[in-house]
């Protein structure tokens, strides 16, 4: 089907338009999730072992022209008492497209939640698909949805995704990301962190591949 | 100004965000912000004024509740009052039992909170006697500063109240201003206000109306692959007559 000059002009400035509209829902997430896992990191259940050790750090990635943010990341970091360094930082990436959503059979965008060594840059440290498998740990898939980076001198890392459009309100914001958060910070099982959300379930592809299908919607 | 910005009639918000006019070197993003937002409360009655700064203090508070119960009747607000340190806000209020209430204020925008600013605020601004009244409002872009300092050294004892700016918004929306036409046309303005400096309610996702695209390699321009290429074809003009075209928009 061929498109007459009209039409796809219009279609070239609606695009525009749709994604400062999208731009404008993802900072507002963002904004919103800085602030309620802020807030979750003052109750008392996780006061008692973990203290912010910094301000939120945020980064952003654009599509290979430079023109279109494809991806927002922000952690904050946090100290796991009774020590008052950097242990670990909360992580959560939004990600629109690229490889923070290249997994298998997956077309629309993520938000990953995780709890990592480094914060995201989207140089070095970012969730992506393929995972980079390293020597040094094991990567695990708990219950199909949780990634679990085994190390053998360091602290686990975790993380795991939603799809973006199940976020449409604060109260998912407190289903599939504060609740599950404070739980598997406080080391709660997958299968228990995750029961209420609807996170996304993988399953692996191949022996070390690093690769993953999402699975459909249940 | 609030007026100003609602109508679109300024745009020197753009201040706030960073844009500087000329030879401009300094400005009191912070000072204009407070002034803007908080001022207009400054000429509510007492209880109108009061009705917010509940709602901003007790936002998610489950028991032990900051202030008395009933509407607020007595209201003073002081800006920027001076003793050894300076805090943005001062805010006193009374109730017609006696009992009385003072919150010491910060606001932050886009500069940093200074080494021990809210300490100092909280142990050398206030008496004792005020201190055992008061509450210490801090309201900035993030949580992780006020959190910082409480990490640093708390000595609030539960006194110090941390609010984002977006947490403001969503307090302002569910705010009730029906008894208070003055103080709903203020929350009106803000929000419009606050929405220019970029801070919006998380709206979600599936209310964007999704944009049909054409699928195609190219959107509309197609290269050319080398010289030997015939150029693409130019429509031919019909209308010999004019020596300028003129644009027609559908």
């Amino acid at each position: 089907m061929s498109s007459s000059p009209v039409s796809i002009g219009a279609s070239i400035t609606d695009a525009v338009k749709f994604m400062s509209r999208l731009a404008g829902e993802c900072e507002a997430l963002a904004d919103l999730v800085k602030q309620e896992i802020s807030r979750a990191v003052l109750t008392p259940e996780l006061a008692k072992h973990f203290k912010p050790s910094g301000d939120w750090i945020t980064s952003r990635t654009t599509d290979e022209e430079g023109w279109v943010y494809t991806g927002i990341g922000i952690s904050l970091p946090i100290a796991s008492k009774p020590k008052r360094t950097t242990g670990s930082h909360i992580v959560v990436q939004i990600s629109l497209a690229g490889e923070g959503i290249e997994a298998l059979d997956n077309r629309e965008p993520l938000v990953h939640i995780g709890q990592w060594g480094w914060p995201i840059d989207f140089v070095e440290i970012q969730m992506g698909f393929p995972c980079d498998l390293v020597s040094g740990y094991d990567l695990n898939l708990e219950n199909g949805q949780l990634f679990r980076w085994v190390h053998a001198e360091y602290d686990n890392e975790w993380c795991y995704s939603v799809r973006l459009t199940d976020i449409n309100c604060p109260e998912d914001v407190k289903i599939n990301i504060i609740n599950p958060l404070k739980s598997l910070l406080l080391g709660a099982e997958a299968s228990q962190a995750l029961a209420e959300t609807c996170a996304v379930r993988y399953v692996g592809i191949g022996e070390n591949s690093g690769q993953y299908r999402v699975l459909p919607r249940q | 100004m609030l007026h100003s910005f609602w109508r679109n009639k300024s745009h020197l918000y753009k201040r706030y965000l960073g844009h500087r006019e000329e030879g401009e070197k300094r400005v009191c993003e912070e000072d204009e912000i407070t002034g803007l937002i908080a001022g207009p409360l400054d000429f509510l009655p007492p209880d109108a004024s009061g009705a917010f700064w509940r709602a901003l203090l007790e936002s998610d508070v489950g028991e032990d509740l900051p202030l008395p119960p009933g509407a607020v009747s007595f209201l003073r607000m002081n800006f920027w009052p001076k003793r050894s340190v300076e805090p943005d806000l001062l805010v006193e209020m009374g109730w017609p039992t006696g009992e009385r209430r003072i919150v010491v204020v910060e606001f932050k925008w886009r500069a940093p909170l200074g080494t021990d600013q809210l300490h100092r605020q909280w142990s050398e601004y206030l008496t004792d006697a005020e201190r055992e009244v008061a509450y210490h409002l801090f309201i900035g872009p993030e949580l992780s500063v006020g959190l910082n300092a409480l990490a640093q050294k708390d000595i609030w004892n539960g006194r110090l109240i941390l609010r984002s700016w977006l947490n403001v918004l969503q307090i302002l929306n569910k705010l009730d201003c029906t008894t208070y036409p003055g103080l709903s046309k203020w929350r009106t303005q803000v929000t419009s206000f606050l929405g220019q400096l970029d801070i919006k309610r998380f709206q979600g996702f599936q209310q964007l109306s999704p944009v049909l695209l054409p699928v195609r390699t190219h959107v509309f321009w197609n290269p050319l692959n080398g010289f030997d290429m015939k150029p693409p074809a130019l429509p031919v003009a019909t209308n010999t007559k004019p020596n300028h075209y003129l644009w027609s928009s559908l």
